[in-house]
């Protein structure tokens, strides 16, 4: 059967119904675009640790429809090997084939190995050895078994250097040759994916030094899609003084850097300082992190006020980013694009970032940002310092921030991609599931 | 000897005489049970039981002072690991007897393994000679063996160890729990223990038949059985067969296609049946030709790959360790050495570390003189790998390669156990790989030099080049280094002498 429009199968890692994330974010917004254009048939299949989300698996079925959606499934399943990325269980490939001749999809646009196995990679090949096989690189998984973040959480520090014997300072019950074995496992899947996206340049070029071609790697930035009200105007409090973080209370995203500067300016300073914290997942976090939390607001100085304000979304993103006039990134990872940026930059709030990752690329010292080194609290610390009542330095770096690419232009990205792969396609022979 | 009423002696060297006498009244009043016997004896008669038997009995000595039993293992079928310390110069020789219930076993010719318990010496103050002991016992047929509650040990008649609720083993767990213990002779420099390893390789060895005689083989997969195949790449696994998926992952586009076939034999396995799963679902991406078989225990390395042998429908076997991978890169040369014709050789490739440095071409086997601290010598053979240090990387010129390998002595190089490949028939004309090896380790050195000595032409394939990921640097259990051990011993037993072995100052040479 030849589809009338190329189909655009999105495969994600959950789906923002199910959990909220910048990579589902991502993927659900391409699936989005895809679906509303005429350029294509899309479908989107997130996979799911049906163990933590067991409402999303009905019994017996792997793939099942998202309620109340169009062509939008869900791929639960309850075992996943989170060192070399498979599943390899062979109901839920009885049914993956099932799902790929029935829908046949022109594109496959790959948005995470977790929870989907790099064995589907295989698969599709097999099933559909004409499709092209795009692969957005959201973070570092696969070079990187400590959560994708290349942070070395024994140093607290940026991992600049991953290699095997490196690895196993971080997870020392794992041999080299574990690793080596791990890298060899995603090279090969890899191998067989047509293209990569990835949102940073940092990213793309670790990635090219790991192994991926350089001429299969390409750089297109997570577009965003505006809230702003018509004829909002950009606007602070009175004292400059209320620095917020938005994001996940996970070790490597640096909380416990912020209050120690926090405190810091504090105890010199007779300014009152507010600190205002967006995140959840705090339960994701190790003890030894929170314990630097707590040992930051013990007998905190009476002038420092930390507010713990919880989760957020995206609906209402732009209006918290408003109750701040900072926003403090103080990544001790080095983020791949930091999602972050572009919300507060939709706010115009002048961001305080650590020098990491794809957060160097996109903020300019001075100009639309300011950097300090990551996990150094006196270099946060005295950035702080110097934006206390600053206007200034507000209004300079307010005024110098432009939003990220828009959904739009980073779908025409897609899509530009897209068409060049599809008018590449070869001739390869189909081969049919084993029985 | 002691006399009474003996004239002084006078020492030369001391300048000071000395006068020896029996106490007869002490050795009558310490030995209370003779009472009755010395009560018709004169003096005479009683000096005379002291010579006979006093002395050898060791009347009057308290002699758990001097002799102990530290621990008692024994097995439901018949066997006992003892083991224990004893001042030697006060117990010349022991004898070992063993009671379970109303049955007594005796043991006269049982030789205890001696070894250096520094501990102890201190104690006793003898510097000289080994006072701990191990020794294996067997005191029926398996079958007739008859397991009771009481167990009393007793050496020289005297009994020094009593159980009342005795716990017996199962065979395996008996073997494992006494090579445990002599994991504390295995850790010793090999010329102080080769002849104890020697004896308890001859005596562990029936326990050790007695468990992979035990063990069952089931087929827990088949799949495109039916397919004609060429060769069959035997992988045993011992427990862990974490890397199997990757391994078949990427070999699978070779093994999909080639007339070959893959056949794992699992040794001790946890969650065999999650991975016959997953195997299922790599064969539905790739259909190659796969079955699996699990052991119901460990069977080791020979016994596990010479039953992948016997079920294997290739004519030419390759026998596979789970962490053999193909180079990346130039990948043709590897798997050609999966399906070509061995003919009448036992063919090795070249063995790579992760990172693509050489890590060996073959194998060969040395024989050192050992030396024991008491003046006696004997020969312990190691295996040794040719090319180990060389800085030739797996993508070298064949020139490079040629210049690596030009030194390789034939008639002493034998492939390693981690990838090779052999007829069928000819596995089978020179027995398979020998279970006297217990586990593993040394049987494919023995299987080798057999080989060798059979004039079968051993080849090392330099065109096949291999990733070897094995592990490095983790440590051994008690039981693992024991086994090693007595593997050495009996290895070293067997071929010590052949000239396919060569000797100390040969190896100096060689690399």
């Amino acid at each position: 059967m030849i589809n009338a429009r190329p189909k655009f199968l999105t495969v994600a890692l959950y789906h923002p119904r199910v959990m909220k994330g910048g990579a589902q974010y991502v993927a659900k917004d391409l699936h989005d675009m895809a679906a509303a254009g005429d350029e294509f048939d899309a479908l989107i299949l997130a996979g799911v640790d049906g163990r933590a989300f067991p409402q999303y698996v009905k019994v017996g079925s792997v793939i099942t429809a998202l309620p109340e959606t169009q062509n939008e499934y869900i791929l639960g399943g309850s075992k996943f090997d989170d060192f070399y990325h498979v599943v390899y269980d062979p109901r839920r490939n009885k049914m993956l084939a099932r799902f790929l001749e029935d829908h046949r999809p022109d594109i496959i646009h790959i948005h995470h190995s977790l929870w989907i196995g790099l064995e589907f990679i295989d698969l599709c090949k097999k099933i559909l050895p004409d499709a092209k096989i795009i692969y957005t690189l959201h973070e570092y998984l696969a070079m990187c078994y400590s959560q994708g973040q290349l942070f070395r959480s024994h140093e607290r520090a940026i991992c600049h250097q991953e290699a095997p014997d490196q690895c196993v300072k971080c997870f020392p019950d794992r041999s080299v040759e574990e690793f080596i074995l791990r890298k060899r496992s995603f090279l090969r899947a890899f191998d067989q994916v047509d293209h990569f996206i990835s949102p940073s340049q940092y990213l793309q070029e670790r990635f090219i030094a790991w192994g991926i071609p350089r001429e299969k790697i390409t750089v297109i930035p997570n577009g965003h899609q505006t809230n702003r009200p018509a004829g909002w105007k950009a606007a602070h409090s009175d004292e400059l003084n209320i620095f917020g973080y938005f994001g996940q209370f996970v070790d490597a995203k640096g909380i416990d850097v912020l209050l120690q500067a926090a405190r810091t300016v504090a105890e010199t300073s007779d300014k009152p300082i507010e600190i205002k914290i967006f995140g959840g997942n705090k339960t994701h976090a190790s003890p030894q992190y929170i314990a630097r939390i707590e040992a930051a607001l013990k007998d905190g100085p009476g002038n420092l006020l930390v507010t713990e304000m919880g989760a957020y979304s995206r609906e209402n993103v732009f209006d918290l980013m408003n109750s701040v006039d900072w926003v403090v990134v103080p990544s001790v990872w080095p983020e791949t694009f930091g999602l972050v940026v572009s919300e507060a930059w939709e706010a115009r709030r002048p961001i305080l970032a650590s020098r990491a990752g794809g957060l160097i690329e996109r903020i300019v010292d001075r100009e639309n940002g300011l950097h300090f080194p990551p996990g150094s609290v006196s270099g946060l610390a005295q950035l702080m310092n110097d934006c206390l009542g600053n206007e200034r330095l507000w209004d300079s770096i307010s005024g110098n921030v432009h939003d990220e690419i828009s959904l739009e232009v980073a779908w025409s990205k897609h899509v530009e991609l897209t068409e060049r792969l599809l008018a590449r396609s070869n001739e390869r022979p189909k081969v049919a599931l084993a029985s | 000897m002691y006399q009474f009423d003996k004239p002084a002696k006078w020492d030369p060297h001391s300048g000071v005489s000395v006068h020896k006498e029996f106490i007869v009244d002490d050795y009558i009043s310490t030995n209370s049970d003779l009472a009755q016997h010395f009560a018709d004896c004169d003096k005479a008669d009683i000096f005379r039981h002291f010579e006979e038997f006093g002395c050898i009995e060791r009347r009057g000595i308290r002699l758990s002072d001097y002799i102990f039993v530290d621990s008692v293992l024994c097995s439901d079928k018949g066997d006992f690991f003892i083991t224990g310390w004893a001042d030697r110069r006060i117990f010349k020789s022991i004898e070992l007897s063993v009671q379970v219930g109303y049955v007594r076993y005796g043991f006269p010719d049982a030789e205890p393994c001696w070894y250096d318990r520094p501990d102890v010496n201190a104690v006793l103050g003898d510097h000289d000679q080994p006072s701990g002991f191990a020794v294996l016992l067997r005191a029926d047929e398996a079958d007739n063996f008859l397991i009771h509650s009481a167990v009393v040990v007793a050496i020289n008649g005297v009994p020094l160890y009593q159980q009342t609720v005795a716990r017996w083993l199962s065979s395996e767990r008996f073997l494992l729990d006494a090579m445990g213990a002599c994991a504390i002779l295995a850790d010793r420099p090999i010329g102080e223990t080769l002849e104890s390893g020697q004896r308890l390789h001859r005596q562990f060895l029936p326990v050790w038949n007695r468990v992979v005689d035990g063990l069952k083989f089931s087929k827990i997969l088949a799949v495109n059985g039916d397919r004609k195949v060429r060769s069959s790449i035997i992988i045993t696994i011992y427990r862990r067969a974490d890397m199997l998926l990757m391994q078949l992952s990427e070999l699978a586009e070779f093994l999909e296609r080639a007339a070959v076939e893959v056949v794992v034999v699992l040794n001790d396995v946890a969650n065999a049946s999650v991975l016959v799963e997953e195997v299922m679902a790599f064969c539905q991406i790739h259909p190659i030709a796969i079955s699996v078989y699990n052991c119901s225990g460990n069977s080791g390395f020979s016994a596990g790959n010479n039953f992948g042998a016997s079920v294997a429908r290739g004519n030419v076997l390759v026998f596979m360790n789970p962490d053999i991978f193909p180079p990346l890169d130039n990948i043709e040369g590897a798997l050609g050495f999966l399906v070509s014709d061995p003919g009448e050789g036992l063919h090795g490739t070249m063995l790579y570390y992760g990172d693509g440095l050489l890590m060996h071409s073959g194998m060969y086997v040395v024989q050192d003189l050992v030396l024991h601290p008491a003046g006696t010598t004997g020969d312990a053979l190691r295996v040794e790998h040719f090319g180990k240090g060389l800085t030739l990387d797996i993508n070298a010129d064949r020139q490079a390669l040629h210049h690596a390998v030009a030194g390789i002595p034939p008639q002493h190089c034998i492939p390693s156990a981690a990838l090779w490949k052999i007829r069928k028939k000819l596995f089978f004309k020179l027995g398979g790989l020998s279970t006297d090896y217990i586990y593993a380790y040394y049987e494919d050195a023995a299987f080798g030099l057999d080989a060798l000595r059979n004039d079968v032409p051993v080849v090392i394939d330099t065109s096949g080049r291999w990733i070897h990921l094995e592990g490095v640097g983790k440590s051994m259990p008690p039981h693992a280094r024991t086994f090693m051990w007595l593997n050495r011993a009996h290895f070293s037993q067997k071929y010590a002498g052949i000239p396919q072995v060569v000797d100390t100052l040969m190896d100096q040479s060689l690399l």
